[in-house]
């Protein structure tokens, strides 16, 4: 009971996403703090050894410190993350990891005494390989032994979090972020080997939506990326049916216009009589087989690919509702109808909006999964939008940990229960 | 070269906008100082001779004026070291300076170290006496804190007991002693009284349930 006290006391939630990382411990309430997933590697001199300031990565606040003095970014600034992996080999990426993990670990060290270190409770993608586990629990053994910050860790993936932070015991879990888009169905656990991933998210929004502003003379832009994103969450629409809304567009001009003006700038983007292709760029997330992207891969934009990163096959093209079915399709049958009604969407690249002046042309995303499943002849189909996706998954891992027993040691064959460094 | 008439004037101009006022020093000894917000400041001045020995000691000496809560500055001639360098010593909650052809310049302005360097030197500099004193009081704590750990495990010892002695009693029928009962009852109030401190994702979640069955027994 004492190790149980002690434990629900010293909860951490450490969400390592691919943009942010997003952490704090349970006393944090509602909402974690977060941090952009980054390093910036100073270069090594006298002065900084004499003044002790020779950390060999600098991560959070202190990285604005250096980018805002002129710093050199394309060497010294490392994102360690692609699409949720840190790839084996990396030395650097690994250490901003560490860096950033003792950053927030220390953040939040209590004062006084009976700290024997926090219980973490870390969150990694769905796809994230074995050697991501054993790299982590490596690094909170050294938070242990170097810092005295953690007792006891475990790593649970992504999506379960996020239905643990929804309170969906039988769902499942569609997380589609920046880099690409996991589907995880989960019944009281993870489901083995029913994990299916697209290579494809926001970021293949922004492909569109570049070529889009080149056909719309605004070639100049179209290279800069934080801009293509602006412009594509504000102008991007998502059709409930890409022709009729086309057809629509073409016959209404005046109900599809809309301008961007670019803050700070005396810039207006505006897609004029091109303002239809406002609708390929959410169609484009949830379906890019439609004949209309043909001419777009023809002159160059890049066709997401099939890949294969560890065991995953990570699908380039395949359609949403498809996506879903196949990751229903290997579960054990007399679950799948359970699953199917319970259909939780997730992550930033499902927030696709309604102009009220568009409403029944455009959709949201739990209204086009739920016609896209339809139309493949999946009835009783319930599809619900995670409330504020960016939180879900580190108030999972305090839930988590908070339930999840003290004496339950970590197995490598379940993939759960609590890697214990306290001794 | 910059002249140090002209370095002097551009430094005060400065200091004056940040509503500081000059209080002693000069070029010559290298050392200016001014007055204002409730601090006091010190600004060093180095000249392009000097190099980097000459910075690495104005970093030290600057280093320990800010121990001593002064507001430590070095105005530096813009390409002495590198940005990097530089912000190793602005790391230290030292102001940074720049002086070059486009007049005076202060690298950016810490987030939130001023506060924390507030903190850490006042704990340093703290006279021997008073560290002793805490010392102390802390020995004292401790002393305490052994005292409870044994009421605690005395006390676990005594339920463990009284669960047993409650669990015969039961059997011999169904009289429940009533003490029994109140002690059910405060039980439950507790934990309804920490649930409602539970944050909103946490209360009737029923993974809470799902999770705490997991165990090397079950799952
Ligand atoms: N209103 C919106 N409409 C369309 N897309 C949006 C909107 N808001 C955010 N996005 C897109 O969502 C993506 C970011 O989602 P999310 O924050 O889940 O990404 P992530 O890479 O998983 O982040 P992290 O890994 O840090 O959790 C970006 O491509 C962004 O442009
Ligand atoms: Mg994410």
């Amino acid at each position: 009971m004492h190790d149980e006290d002690y434990k629900r006391r010293y909860v951490f939630g450490a969400d390592y996403g691919t943009s942010e990382f997003k952490y704090g411990p349970i006393t944090q309430g509602e909402r974690p703090l977060a941090v952009e997933n980054r390093g910036y590697f100073p270069e090594k001199s006298v002065l900084s050894q004499i003044m002790g300031a020779d950390h060999e990565v600098v991560v959070g606040k202190d990285v604005t410190l250096f980018l805002e003095s002129g710093a050199e970014l394309a060497t010294r600034l490392v994102y360690p993350m692609r699409e949720g992996i840190v790839m084996k080999d990396d030395a650097r990426a690994w250490k901003v990891v560490k860096e950033l993990t003792h950053y927030a670990l220390e953040e939040f060290r209590p004062k006084g005494w009976g700290f024997n270190g926090f219980y973490v409770v870390a969150a990694l993608s769905a796809v994230a390989p074995r050697y991501m586990y054993e790299r982590l629990f490596e690094i909170f053994d050294s938070m242990a032994k170097e810092v005295g910050l953690v007792h006891s860790a475990t790593i649970i993936p992504q999506p379960l979090s996020v239905a643990i932070a929804h309170k969906k015991t039988s769902c499942v879990v569609v997380e589609s972020g920046h880099g690409n888009t996991q589907l995880a169905p989960i019944s009281r656990a993870p489901i083995r080997g029913a994990v299916v991933a697209l290579n494809r998210g926001g970021s293949d929004a922004n492909a569109i939506m570049a070529e889009i502003l080149k056909d719309a003379g605004y070639g100049d832009l179209a290279g800069e990326e934080a801009l293509v994103r602006k412009v594509k969450e504000s102008l991007g629409l998502l059709p409930a049916d890409l022709d009729p809304a086309i057809s629509f567009a073409k016959s209404n001009p005046e109900a599809v216009r809309a301008v961007y003006a670019v803050p700070g700038t005396r810039l207006k983007i505006e897609l004029a009589e091109n303002s239809w292709t406002r609708f390929l760029v959410g169609e484009y997330v949830f379906n890019p087989n439609h004949e209309i992207f043909q001419s777009y891969f023809k002159r160059g934009m890049p066709r997401p690919k099939d890949t294969k990163l560890g065991d995953v096959v990570f699908y380039g093209t395949m359609d949403v509702a498809e996506a879903i079915i196949t990751a229903v399709e290997k579960c054990p049958v007399e679950l799948q109808p359970l699953l199917y009604s319970q259909i939780l969407l997730s992550g930033g690249n499902f927030s696709w909006k309604v102009p009220e002046k568009l409403k029944g042309i455009c959709v949201d995303s739990t209204t086009k999964v739920k016609r896209m499943m339809t139309e493949k002849g999946i009835e009783n189909v319930e599809v619900n939008m995670a409330s504020e996706p960016q939180y879900s998954v580190w108030r999972g891992c305090i839930v988590y940990g908070y339930a999840v027993p003290a004496g339950y040691n970590w197995s490598w064959e379940k993939m759960e229960g609590w890697m214990n460094f306290y001794k | 070269m910059v002249l140090r008439t002209v370095l002097e004037r551009a430094l005060t101009n400065y200091m004056s906008k940040q509503g500081l006022r000059f209080e002693g020093g000069s070029m010559e000894e290298g050392v200016l100082r001014f007055v204002g917000n409730g601090f006091a400041y010190v600004v060093k001045v180095l000249d392009e001779m000097g190099g980097r020995p000459e910075l690495i000691s104005a970093a030290l000496e600057s280093a320990f004026w800010a121990a001593k809560g002064e507001r430590a500055y070095i105005l530096v001639p813009r390409n002495v070291a590198s940005m990097d360098e530089l912000m190793a010593i602005r790391l230290h909650g030292i102001g940074l300076l720049l002086h070059g052809t486009h007049g005076l310049e202060e690298l950016p302005p810490m987030v939130k170290h001023i506060g924390k360097d507030e903190t850490q030197t006042s704990v340093k500099y703290e006279n021997a006496s008073h560290v002793i004193e805490r010392i102390e009081k802390l020995e004292r704590f401790v002393q305490r804190i052994n005292e409870i750990d044994t009421l605690v495990s005395r006390l676990e010892r005594l339920e463990a007991l009284y669960g047993k002695l409650s669990d015969r009693l039961l059997a011999f029928g169904d009289v429940r002693p009533s003490h029994v009962k109140t002690a059910v009852a405060d039980k439950s109030n507790n934990s309804a009284d920490t649930k409602t401190e539970l944050p909103s994702f946490m209360k009737d979640n029923p993974w809470l349930d799902i999770l705490a069955e997991k165990g090397p027994f079950n799952a």
